[in-house]
C-alpha cells in the first residue's frame, strides 16, 4: 500500500495517464488504477473528485456530461493539450526519481 | 426468527445524498457525480453476489466518509463554503441585534415599572443603589440573550438553523422574508421610541429625570464588560478550532 502523501502526490500523473488511452469517468479511472496497480493503489474514491474538479479548473481536462449504456448519465473526462504537457513534465520527474532510486540500489560490488 | 426488512436502495441513496447536500462544500453537480459513481460501484457489487444492502454499506464506505469529503470538495469550492459562513454570519448578527434589544427593552422598563410601582422614591435614594439594579439587570438581559441566541441555533437537530435555511432556500417566501426580517429589525429602535413615551405618562418626567444619571453609568459598565465576553468568546473558538485544524 503507497502512504497517504506517495498517493496524494501521484494522483494527477496516474489520471493524465490513465486519459491518454482515451475518455473516462471517475469510477472507471479508479477502477483502471486498482486493476494496474494490482490492488496496491487504493484511492478513498470520493477524494478523486476533487483532484478532478482541480484539474478541470487548471485545463488540463475536460469535462462533459453525457448519456451512458446504463442509461443513466456519466461526467466524462477527457485529456487536454495543456494536459499532455503537464503529463510530459510529470514524466520526467517520476523518471528522474525512479532511475535515481535504481541505481542506488542496484548491488553495488564490494571493494574488500 | 427471519427479519423481513426490506431495503428500499434508492431511498438509502436519496438519504446519502441528502446528507452531503447539507453542506456548501458540495454542489447539487458534485453530488450528481457522487451519486453517480455510487450507483457504478453499487452494481458492480451486485454483480458480485452482494444483496442491495450490502453493496449500498460497501460502495458508500468506500466513497469515503462526509466530513473527510466536505474538507477536500470546500477547497475545490471555497467560494460557496464561504458564501454559506458569510450568510450564517450575518443571520447569527440579525437575530443577536433583535433578541438583545428586545430583551434589553422589556428588562430595562420592567425594572423601571417595577420601582416605580412599589413606590421606590428615585430622589432621596442615592444613585448607587440605581446604577447597581440597572447593571444587574442589563447584565442578567446581556446573559439571557447569549443563552437565547446559543439555545436556537444549538438545539437538538438545528431546528431553527435548518428551517431558516430551508425557508431562505425558496424563491417564493423572500418577499415574505425580507418583510419579516425589516419589520422585526425596525420594532425595536421603534419601540424604545414609543416606550419613552409610554414611560413619561407612566411614571411622570421627573422620575424619569432622575434614572438617567444612574442608567447611562450603567451602560458604561455594560459596554466595558459585554466585549470582554465576545473577545473571550472569539479565542475560546479560536482555540477550538485550531486544535481541530491540528488533530
Amino acid at each position: 500500500m503507497l502512504s497517504k502523501e506517495l498517493v496524494a502526490a501521484s494522483t494527477v500523473p496516474l489520471v493524465l495517464s490513465v486519459l491518454t488511452q482515451g475518455e473516462s469517468y471517475g469510477y472507471e479511472l479508479i477502477q483502471r488504477v486498482r486493476e494496474l496497480s494490482g490492488n496496491r493503489i487504493e484511492w478513498t474514491e470520493g477524494m478523486l473528485y476533487p483532484v478532478l474538479h482541480w484539474m478541470e479548473e487548471e485545463d488540463l481536462i475536460e469535462s462533459e456530461w453525457r448519456e451512458a449504456e446504463t442509461g443513466r448519465k456519466r461526467k466524462y473526462y477527457r485529456l487536454r493539450k495543456e494536459g499532455r504537457k503537464a503529463l510530459q513534465d510529470e514524466q520526467q520527474q517520476w523518471l528522474t526519481v525512479h532511475e535515481t532510486l535504481t541505481k542506488l540500489w542496484k548491488p553495488q560490488p564490494r571493494l574488500t | 426468527m427471519e427479519t423481513t426488512t426490506s431495503f428500499d436502495l434508492n431511498r438509502a441513496i436519496q438519504q446519502w445524498r441528502e446528507n452531503l447536500a447539507q453542506s456548501p462544500a458540495f454542489r447539487s453537480e458534485n453530488l450528481n457525480e457522487l451519486e453517480s459513481h455510487l450507483r457504478d460501484s453499487i452494481a458492480t457489487w451486485q454483480t458480485r453476489g452482494l444483496c442491495a444492502e450490502e453493496a449500498f454499506m460497501i460502495a458508500a464506505n468506500r466513497i469515503g466518509k462526509g466530513g473527510a469529503l466536505e474538507l477536500e470538495f470546500g477547497k475545490v469550492n471555497g467560494t460557496a463554503v464561504w458564501i454559506d459562513r458569510l450568510f450564517w454570519m450575518l443571520i447569527g448578527y440579525q437575530v443577536w441585534s433583535f433578541v438583545s434589544g428586545a430583551i434589553g427593552l422589556v428588562t430595562g422598563n420592567a425594572l423601571l415599572l417595577g420601582l416605580h410601582g412599589v413606590g421606590y422614591d428615585f430622589k432621596s435614594h442615592g444613585h448607587a443603589i440605581l446604577v447597581a439594579l440597572f447593571t444587574l439587570v442589563h447584565l442578567a438581559g446581556f446573559a439571557g440573550s447569549l443563552a437565547l441566541c446559543w439555545w436556537l441555533f444549538n438545539q437538538k437537530g438545528q431546528r431553527f438553523s435548518l428551517w431558516l435555511g430551508r425557508l431562505l432556500h425558496r424563491r417564493a417566501t423572500w418577499v415574505l422574508t425580507f418583510v419579516t426580517l425589516y419589520l422585526l429589525s425596525l420594532s425595536v429602535p421603534l419601540m424604545t421610541g414609543g416606550t419613552l413615551a409610554l414611560l413619561i405618562k407612566a411614571v411622570g418626567q421627573e422620575t424619569l429625570g432622575e434614572i438617567i444619571l444612574p442608567q447611562s453609568y450603567s451602560s458604561i459598565i455594560m459596554h466595558l464588560t459585554t466585549p470582554i465576553v465576545f473577545i473571550g468568546l472569539t479565542l475560546f473558538l479560536a482555540r477550538k478550532r485550531h486544535r481541530a485544524c491540528q488533530a
